[in-house]
């Protein structure tokens, strides 16, 4: 007769032809797995935990978890990469092209840095932590870095911003550029009306192929 | 009966609601923390400061606090009735329990009788539950109940008659009594094979019959989710937990009474006795008795964290196969002897 009981570990059991001896093995068998299964319980009781408690200990994380992106813009080259190949489009990146013979320092990759960056921001709660953009950054300025979790209260408190410059710093800047932008317009403006009155004109189709400028209504 | 016996009884019952709150309270906790030790965890460490230690305190006021949900298709009155009855049940228990020689509710001289009578009764209030709860969940739990509650009847109450063969009495207080003098006195050490062996049935039986792990297959969370208690909520769910627990005392407190010498301390010379002071043999006499039925009621919890839940069929096969021939046996061979040798 076969027992219900020790069925499902009948490979363990030494199988007696005699119904009663089998019926007093599995029961012996029973007891001692009883046993043997409280005094395995009982041995964790005294045994270090393996939780912890999160938010007051933390286990460290490896260093190529993937926690929160972080940009250190002093080696930041402004080649947007990093925005091109993000599949969820979540960075807003300015820069604003340094001054003929200001000084902004080396980038990792020997190169001179030539832009101001005025606005870093990545919007962390649509980032999927594909990590691409951090392997397409060849200046290693993009990078993962703990803390893995930042909880906020706010969505918007999760559009990080990494250009580190105040508000005034980065009007600074935007104005600067502006003005030289408009400077250049202005130049772009005078140089192309210039030769516009000049030359006599040929036939208005291709007058437009031949003159790279824009026309005067253009800059503004 | 006199106007300060009644005054009296009504104080004991207070008394014994106000110590089965607290003991639920402390038995929760306790469970909640060997359970995660033994899985090596923590357990809750947070609420009110000092390893959680107002965890259970908490969710009870949450439990107090929550909407008492009733099912539509309920059968209401069953519904609402159901918890107090399987509460009732195990409350109705401690009447008997001989916390010490002069600290028992109603020293009644068919008190083993009558425990076992009360304790049954709270399977009619999980049938009562799982019919009106209208869920089949619900009603698979309470059939399963049922069936596993009556079977186990009989292994208990067989195995009860082994101390009460020895002390020819079923007043619980005489059951007690005639274990004075030490733990070698003790029925389990005194008349060691039988007496072993009905503690042991006894004690894994009643597992069964508090509906604890590995006897849980009315509640079995994987497979009916929980049970007859399944579409209960707020207050009417802690009336459960709480009997469940209460439940756990007693058959702990029965074991103690019966088996492991009662009030008395394991060396005499720890016990005060009445005539020397009152009250202090009643403290004494509840100190002793509680800490056995504590130990036991962490060895049931140090079962269920151990052991897996068993089948149907493996449970009636415990119960028809193995603990009734053995306790049949038991009864037998120890009645002999005793017919015999005394
Ligand atoms: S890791 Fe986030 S930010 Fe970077 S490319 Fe993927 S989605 Fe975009
Ligand atoms: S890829 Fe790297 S260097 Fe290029 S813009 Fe992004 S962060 Fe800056």
């Amino acid at each position: 007769m076969s027992v219900p009981a020790t069925r499902d570990t009948a490979a363990l059991i030494p199988r007696r032809r005699n119904p009663l001896s089998q019926y007093f093995s599995d029961l012996w068998i029973g007891i001692v797995t009883i046993l043997e299964g409280m005094w395995v319980t009982f041995s964790h009781l005294p045994k270090r935990t393996i939780t912890v408690q999160y938010p007051k200990e933390k286990v460290p994380m490896y260093p190529q978890t993937r926690a929160m992106l972080v940009n250190h813009v002093d080696d930041c080259g402004y080649c947007l990469s990093c925005k091109r190949v993000c599949p969820v489009n979540i960075f807003t990146i300015t820069g604003v092209r340094a001054d003929p013979g200001e000084d902004l320092g080396i980038l990792p990759d020997g190169k001179p840095k030539k832009m101001h960056i005025v606005d870093f921001k990545i919007d962390m709660s649509k980032c999927v932590y594909c990590g691409l953009c951090v392997e397409a950054c060849d200046t290693r300025s993009l990078r993962w870095e703990q803390p893995q979790e930042k909880p906020v209260y706010n969505r918007r408190d999760l559009h990080l911003d990494f250009s580190g410059m105040t508000a005034e710093r980065k009007q600074e800047l935007l104005d600067r550029d502006e003005a030289r932008k408009k400077a250049k317009a202005a130049e772009a403006a005078a140089k192309a009306a210039a030769p516009k009155v000049a030359p006599p004109k040929p036939t208005s189709e291709s007058g437009t192929a031949s003159s790279p400028a824009p026309t005067p209504s253009d800059p503004s | 009966m006199t106007g300060i016996d009644l005054l009296l009884s009504v104080a004991f019952a207070v008394g014994v609601i106000g110590f089965v709150s607290v003991f639920a309270l402390v038995a929760i906790y306790l469970e909640r923390k060997v359970s995660a030790h033994m899985q090596d965890r923590l357990g809750p460490m947070e609420t009110g400061g000092w390893h959680g230690w107002s965890q259970t305190v908490a969710d009870t006021l949450k439990l107090l606090l929550k909407e008492d949900i009733i099912p539509t298709a309920a059968d209401k009155p069953l519904f609402k009735l159901a918890p107090f009855i399987v509460f009732t049940g195990s409350f109705a228990a401690w009447a008997v329990i001989p916390f010490a020689a002069n600290l028992i509710g109603a020293d009644i001289n068919i008190g083993v009788f009558y425990l076992v009578a009360v304790s049954s009764l709270g399977v009619i209030g999980i049938l009562m539950a799982g019919w009106a709860s209208n869920n089949k969940w619900a009603l698979y739990g309470a059939m399963r109940a049922a069936a596993q509650m009556v079977s186990y009847e009989i292994p208990i109450g067989l195995s009860l008659l082994v101390p009460i063969l020895l002390a020819e009495s079923l007043s619980m207080k005489e059951l007690v009594e005639v274990q004075a003098g030490g733990f070698w006195h003790w029925t389990i050490f005194s008349h060691l094979p039988f007496a072993l062996i009905a503690f042991v049935i006894y004690f894994w039986a009643s597992l069964a019959e508090t509906n604890r792990t590995p006897f849980d297959i009315p509640e079995a969370e994987s497979e009916l989710v929980a049970g007859y208690h399944v579409e209960y909520s707020g207050m009417r769910f802690a009336m459960f937990f709480l009997a469940e627990y209460a439940n756990m005392f007693v058959v702990s407190a029965v074991v103690t009474a019966l088996f492991l010498g009662g009030w008395y301390a394991p060396i005499p010379w720890l016990d005060i006795p009445v005539e020397t002071s009152v009250v202090g043999s009643a403290a004494i006499g509840a100190f002793w008795f509680s800490s056995k039925a504590m130990l036991l009621v962490v060895v049931q919890m140090w079962l269920r964290w151990t052991l897996p839940r068993l089948r149907v069929d493996q449970l009636m096969h415990i119960c028809w196969k193995v603990f009734m021939p053995f306790s049949f046996v038991n009864i037998l061979l120890l009645s002999l002897w005793v017919a015999l040798c005394q």
